[in-house]
């Protein structure tokens, strides 16, 4: 209890951090709950095709008679598994691997951080759409994908903290004392070096969330599952007579993104002591 | 009348759950021409009356007292008032004064704007001369002007610091642990040349340092402060030939000397206590070996023991 | 034969300028031994090599060539055939006791860490007993208080108390101290420096204490070696070095040597600009643009250390010659 007092009262002033917070857990009991929270099911048809909303029908149903709110609730759990899966990958890949090239300096990082500049530059979107379309578009294999490829900007970020925590007395003392470099990186480099990449792995969360909508809307995302980005694809065609079917898909995804940049920003703020009140 | 004059000064900073008293009751006076330094360890609230002085405490620190400048009420005195007296009747040299130079542009074209801040009137040619004979003063050559600040060594950017706080006249300038990170020798001679600037250019200093050396070096008066309090004050022949405070005597005790007996050095054992916690009687009293029951009460304030040379301790000179 | 010896110890760093490649010599050719318990006292200023040199003889520095030998065995092959009792053999404190220990922890934590990598005490119980012990062998009471602690809750003087406790839980015979104190606050300077000679005392440790300042350095050392830019200029015994400096850079060394005492005058020796440890070659002694007493001879040969007295070595083409200021 304590400790979640103190955590509280340290993010006063920090609207953006509270505000993602609240709604993130908002979101996260929206996906949890969501079988109760459907009224119809989200993969029930049934013969009220392209419904404007109505009581029936809060937001309307799509072209085969779907029921849009259901399956907005539904495809919270999905947005929400793939983005986080997704951003959790990255983020141990890019922990691990910028942590260990800014320790060991030299040529191993030089060789490193060649290739986290091969894998900036790498047209991340495009690599993402040629291996679903090689091995097919499960859930599963688009977080892999996602997470495959979107990790260099968290190797960035450790591989600057490592390389200045090398230079601290402590890890020094700490090989001083026999540590192995094993236990220096994962005791004294990553707990002391993370908070940054905590920031930008929330940020990253936004960011899978959109590929996988970017996928789906392109026809390429799991044809098993209901997701936002699909649901816009589909309201693509009736844009004009059933704006609804894709509108309120892009504004749940819009507003995901939006949750994830405040409590990554929030994050950031928090961990500066300039911009951090006293 | 006295050229700074300190009166009750307190300053407590406003922490989140606590406030730290870290000047408390100091009232100190700085004569023209007779330079003060002020002694302390780290937490002692040296650079805190330093930053009262100057008034660049951060906001919402409570302050009490009286500051004057030549007269002129320091704490009261409105913000534009402050910004025209800043520089031209006392600057400051900080220990890292170094890293206020930008590092894109060259010394000269800085220490122009800097100039200009405080007298837009003079035209460039005059400024110039001003700076070449400014660096002249602090013994550095005139190319240092077309120098950038990584060119130049810590001990050369200390001294353009020194030159810059020099620029126009100020009676007082203010070291702030000055020659604190500099090496021996360049530390050395950088005070030989503060020591020479006070007849040349008739400034007085006062020095904030943790080194007595520097003090019983360049200063006339020394007054040597210990958690947030002054504990003695006097000149340097007073304070550091016939110290009267424990305290004094203990910090002299624990300067290593260069020659002599070499016995054990001593210490002064014990720790900075909690300035969160206003302590009943002396600060010092839990590390004081002389502590009487009656120093953990009751406070006494300065008492002067000769002309000119005040301690808070009425038991350290039996 | 001595137990620490370093030989032609040199270590060359990479500098990339904007003439291409070159080389920054940070250590040249240190020469220098060490007995059992026996307290060195090395001297410089800033950018001198010390710390480097410090680093160099216990491992956490590669060498670029010469070699350290302990009791007789080569560094390297000491850190090869097992690090960790190497690590438990030679230790080092550090000069900034607020950032010697990982910010997040305890000291408990931090303090049973280093028992448990060597493997000292069965389990976690019996390590904390005997760390609580030690604690209070250096006078850390009471001892549990501290365990609990974060590092940022001590002062200066208290963790570096606690830096040397951790170090010598592991027994070792040698101790590098680089400016163990120089981050200290006078008053508490004392403690550690007496700390220090006591653990010499009662364990023969042999140390290098690494130092700026000549008048603190005296009070622990048993002998004491200047540098000026990577290179050895004096060495000697302590008093020896004080008393009949015979390097010019000795000499200003000491005359500039802040002194409590206002009415005690020493005569200072002029010493113009300021020590820059420039990449590439060098040529003569790497002191004589700011010597006093340099002559042409200074500028084209590097001088080499020479016997003053019985264990007293400087290096200067002037020395026991007439200087222009005498």
């Amino acid at each position: 209890m304590s400790v979640i007092k103190k955590y509280y009262r340290a993010m006063e002033g920090n609207r953006a951090l509270k505000g993602g917070l609240i709604l993130l857990t908002i979101l996260i009991l929206i996906a949890v709950l969501a079988p109760f929270l459907e009224p119809y099911g989200a993969k029930k048809l049934s013969d009220d095709v392209l419904m404007a909303p109505c009581q029936a029908h809060w937001l309307g149903t799509d072209d085969l008679g779907r029921d849009v709110y259901s399956m907005l609730i539904e495809g919270s759990r999905v947005s929400l598994t793939v983005g986080i899966i997704a951003a959790m990958i990255t983020a141990v890949i890019g922990v691990i691997f910028g942590a260990v090239a800014g320790y060991f300096g030299g040529a191993a990082d030089k060789i490193m951080n060649e290739i986290i500049n091969i894998f900036m530059m790498l047209p991340t979107f495009f690599l993402v759409l040629i291996i679903v379309a090689l091995f097919g578009s499960s859930m599963l294999n688009v977080m892999i994908v996602i997470g495959l490829t979107s990790w260099p900007s968290n190797a960035r970020l450790m591989r600057a903290q490592a390389m200045s925590l090398r230079e601290r007395t402590f890890v020094r003392s700490a090989e001083a004392i026999g540590e192995s470099r094993f236990s220096i990186i994962f005791r004294y480099i990553i707990p002391n070096g993370i908070f940054p990449v905590i920031a930008n792995t929330t940020m990253n969360i936004g960011g899978a969330i959109l590929t996988e909508a970017s996928l789906s809307f392109l026809g390429l995302g799991d044809p098993n599952v209901v997701s936002w980005g699909q649901m816009i694809n589909q309201g693509r065609g009736y844009i004009v007579n059933g704006w609804w079917v894709a509108a309120f898909a892009g504004l749940a995804i819009l507003l995901i993104v939006l949750i994830f940049y405040l409590i990554g920003d929030g994050i950031t703020a928090q961990m500066n002591p300039k911009t951090r009140r006293r | 009348m006295a050229l700074l004059e300190i009166k009750n000064l307190n300053v407590t900073y406003q922490m989140k759950e606590k406030e730290i008293a870290a000047v408390e009751d100091v009232s100190l006076s700085i004569e023209e021409g007779k330079p003060l330094g002020i002694v302390g360890e780290s937490g002692s609230g040296k650079s805190t009356l330093a930053m009262a002085v100057l008034r660049m405490l951060p906001a919402g620190t409570k302050v009490e007292g009286e500051i004057s400048l030549k007269g002129k009420e320091l704490l009261t005195m409105p913000e534009a008032e402050l910004k025209a007296l800043r520089w031209k009747e006392m600057s400051v040299v900080f220990q890292k004064s170094m890293n206020t130079l930008s590092p894109v542009h060259k010394i000269e074209r800085q220490l122009m704007d800097m100039y200009r801040v405080h007298d837009g009137q003079t035209p460039a040619k005059e400024i110039k001369q001003r700076l070449a004979q400014l660096l002249a003063l602090v013994n550095l050559p005139e190319r240092v002007l077309r120098s950038y600040p990584h060119e130049l060594s810590g001990g050369q950017l200390q001294r353009v610091s020194i030159a810059a706080s020099l620029m126009h006249n100020p009676p007082l300038v203010i070291l702030d642990e000055a020659t604190t990170a500099l090496d021996v020798i360049t530390q050395g001679q950088i005070l030989n040349e503060i020591k020479e600037l006070r007849d040349k250019m008739k400034v007085t200093w006062l020095l904030i340092t943790h080194d007595i050396s520097v003090v019983s070096s360049c200063c006339e008066q020394v007054a040597v402060m210990y958690a947030g309090r002054l504990m003695e004050y006097g000149t340097v022949e007073q304070v550091i030939c016939h110290p009267a405070h424990p305290y004094t005597m203990g910090l002299l005790g624990s300067f290593p000397l260069l020659y002599g007996e070499r016995e054990n050095l001593k210490g002064i054992p014990g720790n900075m206590p909690d300035l969160s916690k206003k302590p009943e009687g002396c600060v010092f009293a839990p590390r004081c070996p002389y502590a009487k029951e009656e120093c953990r009460c009751g406070r006494t304030g300065m008492m002067e023991i000769e002309t000119g040379h005040l301690t808070a301790c009425p038991v350290g000179r039996r | 034969m001595a137990y620490l010896e370093a030989e032609h110890l040199c270590k060359k760093y990479m500098v990339r300028g904007s003439n291409g490649k070159s080389f920054l010599q940070a250590v040249d050719d240190v020469n220098f031994s060490l007995e059992q318990g026996e307290i060195l006292g090395v001297i410089g200023e800033s950018g001198c090599g010390k710390s480097t040199l410090g680093r160099m003889l216990i491992g956490l520095e590669p060498i670029t060539s010469g070699r350290v030998t302990y009791d007789g065995r080569k560094l390297e092959g000491l850190m090869k055939e097992d690090l960790r009792r190497f690590r438990g053999m030679a230790q080092m404190v550090f000069q900034n006791p607020f950032d010697t220990f990982p910010p997040k922890q305890t000291m408990q934590n931090i303090l049973l860490r280093v028992m448990k990598i060597h493997h000292i005490g069965a389990d976690k119980e019996e390590r904390r007993q005997r760390c609580l012990r030690l604690l209070e062998e250096a006078g850390l009471k009471p001892a549990e208080d501290f365990l609990n602690r974060y590092p940022h809750e001590l002062s200066g003087g208290q963790l570096q108390r606690l830096s040397i406790v951790r170090s010598m839980m592991l027994s070792p015979s040698f101790l590098v101290a680089d400016e163990p104190v120089s981050m200290l606050d006078v008053s508490v300077r004392a403690d550690i420096i007496n700390m220090l000679m006591d653990i010499r005392k009662k364990k023969n440790t042999a140390m290098v204490f690494i130092s700026h300042d000549l008048a603190t350095t005296r009070y622990i050392s048993d002998r004491i070696v200047v540098m000026y830019l990577g290179r050895i200029v004096e060495s000697g015994g302590t008093d020896q070095v004080l008393h009949n400096p015979q390097h010019p850079y000795t000499k200003a060394l000491l005359s500039y040597c802040g002194s409590v005492d206002p009415r005690e005058k020493r005569e200072q020796v002029e010493v113009p600009g300021e020590a820059f440890a420039g990449a590439g070659e060098r040529s003569g002694c790497s002191f004589a643009p700011r010597c006093f007493m340099a002559c042409g001879r200074c500028f084209r040969e590097q001088p080499r250390m020479e016997t003053v007295e019985e264990g007293h070595r400087a290096a200067c083409h002037c020395m026991g010659g007439k200087s222009k200021t005498e």
